[in-house]
Order: C-alpha cells, then sequence, then structure tokens
C-alpha cells in the first residue's frame, strides 16, 4: 500500500533542509576578499611571479619542505637556483604576516600549522 | 612477435655471453656507473673522551643544544625533553659491571641519539617521518610525525622524547632560528643537521672544549676515525646491532689490562 502523502510531506521536507543555504542566504552581501598587503624591500625580486605565487604557494612550500627536509636539498633549479628556504627567502621581506598570511587564510578558512613551529620574525603574528 | 625461430645453437651462445658478461661487470661495472656518484660516502659519527667530561662540562653542552634547539625544559616527570643529557655510568652501560672499580654512579656520560647504522626507530615509523639520511643522519621531518611513539618504544636508548603539551609554553624566551616542535610530535637529537649544512661542527661538540670529536667516520684519517683507531672504545648496547655511531673512549684500560 503506498503512503503517498506522508511521502510528499517527507520529500518536501528533504528538500527545504537540503537546500537550506540557499535560501538563508538569499540578500546577504558576500565578503569581499581581503587585498593581500605586499611589503618587499625595494630592489629584492621574489623568485616567482605574484600571479604564480597566489595559485602555487602551497604547493611550492611543500615541495620545498620535502625536497630539503628529505633530501638535503638546498637549492631549487626550477627557481633559478634560489636557496630553498620559507623563512630565509620569503618571510624575510614578507614581513606581514597578518596581512601577507592570514588575511587570506582567514577568509578562505584555512589553518595551515607552519607557524606552530616556525617563528622567525616574519612568522610572528 | 613474430614466429621467428631461434636455433639451439643460438640460444647456448646468447646464454653464455650473457653468463661471461655477468662475470665480468663488477671489473668494468665502475665504467658503467654515472660520474661523481657512489664512491665517496659520508657517514657521520662522534667520538666521546667521556673521562674529560665533568659533570659539569656535560651540563654546559646540554645547554647549549637544548637552547640551540629551542627544546623545552619540561618539568613534570615522564614528560621531559631531551636532546642530549648526562646519565650515570650504570645507566649507560648497564651489561658492565665492575663491582670494585669506583662508584659507578657517580660517573657521567653525555648520551644523545646514536644515529645508528640500522635504526631501529626508523624501521617502526609508520609514515617515514623519521629516516636514515645517506651521510648517516637519523633524521626527524616533524611535519610528517603523527605521534604515534613508535620509535620510543622502539629505540633502545630512550634518546626520543614526546611533546606531551605544547613546548612553547615552556620556552621562557624562543632564541635563533631553530624552528621549535609542536604538541604531539616526537623530538631528538638530530647531529645539528643544520649546522653540517654549514660546515660547522655540532653545539655538543664546540661545548665540550674538544672532549667530543665529531667527523665521518667512513673516513679512515678522520679525527674520530684516529681516536678510535689509537683507544678501546665501546658503543652503548651494541650487541643489539643497531650499529650506534656515537663511540665512547676507554682511555686507560690498556694500561689496566
Amino acid at each position: 500500500m503506498m503512503k503517498e502523502k506522508e511521502i510528499m510531506i517527507g520529500l518536501i521536507f528533504f528538500l527545504a533542509l537540503f537546500t537550506a543555504p540557499f535560501w538563508l542566504n538569499v540578500g546577504n552581501s558576500v565578503t569581499a576578499a581581503p587585498e593581500v598587503v605586499i611589503s618587499a624591500a625595494a630592489g629584492e625580486e621574489c623568485l616567482f611571479s605574484a600571479a604564480e605565487m597566489r595559485e602555487r604557494h602551497m604547493q611550492i612550500l611543500d615541495e620545498w619542505r620535502t625536497v630539503s627536509v628529505r633530501e638535503g636539498k638546498t637549492l631549487d633549479l626550477s627557481a633559478g637556483g634560489a636557496h630553498i628556504g620559507f623563512e630565509e627567502n620569503c618571510l624575510t621581506c614578507h614581513a606581514n604576516r597578518e596581512e601577507f598570511c592570514d588575511a587570506c587564510h582567514a577568509y578562505t578558512a584555512v589553518n595551515p600549522d607552519c607557524w606552530d613551529c616556525h617563528h622567525s620574525a616574519g612568522a610572528k603574528s | 612477435m613474430s614466429g621467428k625461430k631461434i636455433s639451439r645453437r643460438r640460444f647456448l651462445g646468447l646464454g653464455g655471453a650473457i653468463l661471461a658478461g655477468t662475470a665480468l661487470l663488477p671489473a668494468f661495472g665502475a665504467a658503467l656507473l654515472p660520474p661523481g656518484g657512489g664512491g665517496q660516502s659520508v657517514r657521520y659519527g662522534m667520538v666521546v673522551d667521556w673521562r674529560r667530561l665533568t659533570a659539569e662540562d656535560i651540563a654546559r653542552m646540554s645547554r647549549a643544544c637544548h637552547e640551540g634547539h629551542n627544546v623545552p625544559a619540561v618539568t613534570e616527570p615522564g614528560h621531559e625533553v631531551k636532546w642530549l643529557w648526562g646519565e650515570s655510568f650504570d645507566r649507560v652501560f648497564p651489561e658492565w659491571e665492575a663491582p670494585y672499580a669506583e662508584d659507578p654512579r657517580a660517573l657521567s656520560l653525555p648520551v644523545l641519539c646514536n644515529h645508528c647504522e640500522s635504526p631501529p626507530c626508523c624501521r617502526v615509523c609508520p609514515t617515514e617521518a623519521t629516516f636514515k639520511r645517506a651521510d648517516g643522519v637519523v633524521m626527524m621531518d616533524y611535519h610528517r610525525c603523527i605521534g604515534c611513539r613508535f620509535c620510543m618504544a622502539a629505540c633502545p636508548y630512550g634518546a626520543r622524547s614526546f611533546n606531551f603539551t605544547d613546548p612553547r609554553r615552556y620556552l621562557d624566551e624562543i632564541r635563533g632560528d631553530y624552528p621549535t616542535r609542536a604538541l604531539g610530535v616526537v623530538e631528538k637529537c638530530d647531529f645539528c643537521e643544520e649546522r653540517l649544512r654549514l660546515g660547522l661542527e655540532p653545539l655538543c661538540a664546540e661545548a665540550s672544549g674538544g672532549a667530543v670529536v665529531f667527523g665521518d667516520l667512513a673516513d679512515p684519517d678522520s679525527a674520530p676515525r684516529r681516536l678510535l683507531a689509537a683507544n678501546f672504545s665501546l658503543r652503548r648496547k651494541a650487541e643489539l646491532g643497531t650499529g650506534p655511531n656515537v663511540h665512547y673512549l676507554w682511555r686507560g684500560v690498556e694500561a689496566d689490562a
């Protein structure tokens, strides 16, 4: 025996619940992405372009930590033989962690645990 | 493959040629290896002339190490974090009984990770967070450590410490550039890997006033190898087959024998 009425009520309830995030956020304004404040010493060049960094910094840093910690390599040949070092190479210039790192990470709800251990001047919050 | 047939004579001839080639490979094999590779290998090790070290010397070495690597001074019993510390003779060499010698508990020796040849810690690590480098250093990759503490159970020397609490809580001051560790990882001595990169000797050797000699044990002319050639020495629990690379000189034993 089909309980059509009950099934229909259940379906409507399910659909309402499932699509609730869309209804609840209708009309809410979207928070604008934060502007990355780049503070770099004059004359110093970045290893990669800003666009490439924005897109790939997590892969680059992940690769760096693997080759430097596990393979003992200290030079990145893809970056023109640059010395591998997140702290020496990046944070010395970009020493404004709150604007340079945290702003975007907070916006995208990413919680990298770099700062649990790395504590150079630029890594201080 | 086509149905081309190979004669028995040719098959046996090729087999013989392969056999002859394999037999000759050791003689000419070196020419096949890429240049610069193989051949020269480094095996870092340490010789401790512990008779020259007082408890104060060991405390100084330990302090230099712990300050240089931001090792937290955790005081809760069982939660201490140590990379290099002093231990009494009867605990460093429990198998060496000397009932009529001077009180073995009064003798202090520096102990640290032995950077074993076949490290049991690396064998049990499920994530390969600890691994043996080609130069002999038993490294820790804190990024990968999941804090299972298998390595601590496997290490026969108790050279590993676990961070039961946030280590920064126990650092009155974070010194230098060496990173701290995070809650829930295992840490230990890494032979001052960050200094070896720069061609410097480890901090403990520097603070020992010459009583700790560090170098390449694969090189027969290195300072530690010359010391080991001229003196009797011991390694901790060598009978376990881990191949420790920290040697303790036994000066004076030749005269007594």
